[in-house]
């Protein structure tokens, strides 16, 4: 395999958990509630789906269970943000740390169980496509999820009837209560369901990506899809090439290993960090004024006290 | 913001010098966002938030004594870390920010 598609086709594989999770939190945020958890959620998921994949033996089974962990450890974020009003991103953090808790805790038994994991199958027209086709269509089934579900959230947010409502609910919530609109549980579905894709975003790092489980395997991605997020806007398409760029750079750095390069291990490990960050700053320089206006007051708010 | 920052760093070498004497990569994860709850569960006054730094930093490093002691992954006591900061937040806040 050329270097380019072995980056390629790993930034896929790896980028796939990031875009879910950022898919979630561009819904979560466009209703105006940031959810900093998205890591927790990532974390509930890959557990979740890891032990009741080894239970059940059915890796889909293992999918369901952790998008419902996923969006149970947002029910509580969402609880304490719109329902007690506190704080979003202080929240947020301590949602992250209860999912970081909770899984080390109940994650001890699964270090060395065996759990039956998604296969790469490939899909019979597309993947013998010349070049593309091996990089994009022989991949695992949440994968392929994953693709449909780029369109998917941006017909979403965009052009469905709960999408206006949405965010209306980010934008404007006083408009929304003069309609007669629930603003709280519109916000309330929209975190859930956000955690619930991050959630399965962890499902698929546990049993299609490494299928394995260990302490704190997420490493942070949940946080990168909350920046990849920010950086594209909110942008469903945005987004999901800025997880695949993160997935590609972090793939760069074992394919550069094997080809014999003697490059610093922790240099090649900054290495996705910055080029996310300056690609989507070059990309996104003019869309400052797109961020919700409900989010901003979120923002505000913190730096008040 | 760049006071913010040089005053974290200090709280890096702390942890360096003091406790550790040793630099290896990721010996400090998570120790940022704990500061951040700290600050907050101080309300963001310096008094307030040496306390409450304090508070967590206990129940942070109970996590060790709860590993060797009971056999539970150190990170386990990021659940009652939680549960408590959850409790302040939620239920806690209420007529200071009103």
């Amino acid at each position: 395999m050329s270097l380019l598609s072995e980056v390629l086709t790993g930034g896929i594989t790896g980028g796939t958990s990031i875009q879910f999770a950022a898919q979630g939190e561009s819904i979560s945020e466009r209703g105006g509630v940031v959810n900093l958890g998205t890591e927790g959620s990532m974390l509930c998921g890959a557990l979740a789906a890891y032990a009741i994949a080894s239970k059940t033996g059915h890796p889909w089974f293992g999918a369901m269970a952790g998008a419902i962990a996923g969006g149970l450890l947002a029910f509580v974020h969402a609880y304490f943000v719109l329902s007690r009003k506190a704080n979003q991103l202080a929240t947020g953090l301590v949602v992250l740390f209860l999912g970081l808790g909770l899984t080390s805790l109940f994650g001890v038994d699964y270090v060395q169980a065996l759990a039956p994991s998604f296969r790469s199958t490939a899909i019979p027209l597309l993947s013998r496509i010349p070049f593309i086709g091996a990089i994009a269509f022989k991949q695992d089934m949440l994968v392929y999820l994953s693709y449909v579900l780029m369109p998917l959230s941006y017909w979403i947010i965009f052009r469905s009837r709960w999408g206006v409502l949405l965010r209306a609910a980010g934008e404007r919530s006083e408009v929304l209560t003069a309609h007669g609109h629930g603003v709280i549980s519109i916000q309330y579905i929209a975190v859930v369901v956000g955690g619930m894709l991050a959630g399965l975003g962890g499902a698929h790092l546990s049993i299609a990506y490494t299928n394995s489980w260990f302490e704190n395997m997420v490493q942070g991605r949940g946080f990168v899809a909350v920046a990849v997020v920010m950086f594209a806007a909110r942008q469903p398409f945005k987004v999901a090439a800025g997880s695949y760029l993160f997935g590609a750079a972090l793939a760069l750095s074992p394919a550069l290993q094997s080809r014999g390069y003697g490059i610093n291990q922790y240099a090649l490990d900054a290495v996705p960090y910055v080029v996310t960050i300056v690609v989507l700053i070059a990309l996104g320089r003019r869309q400052s004024n797109q961020i919700p206006e409900g989010l901003s007051k979120v923002f505000e708010a913190s730096i008040a006290g | 913001m760049a006071v913010g920052g040089g005053l974290a760093g200090i709280g890096g070498l702390t942890q360096l010098a003091g406790a550790e004497f040793k630099l290896r990569s990721g010996f400090i994860v998570g120790y940022g966002y704990v500061g951040f709850l700290a600050s907050w569960l101080g309300r963001h006054r310096p008094l307030y938030v040496v306390m409450s730094a304090l508070v967590l930093s206990a129940i942070v490093i109970g996590g060790d004594s709860l590993q060797i002691d009971s056999q539970l992954p150190a990170a386990s006591v990021n659940v009652l870390l939680a549960l408590v900061l959850l409790m302040v937040f939620g239920f806690g806040q209420r007529k200071a920010r009103a």
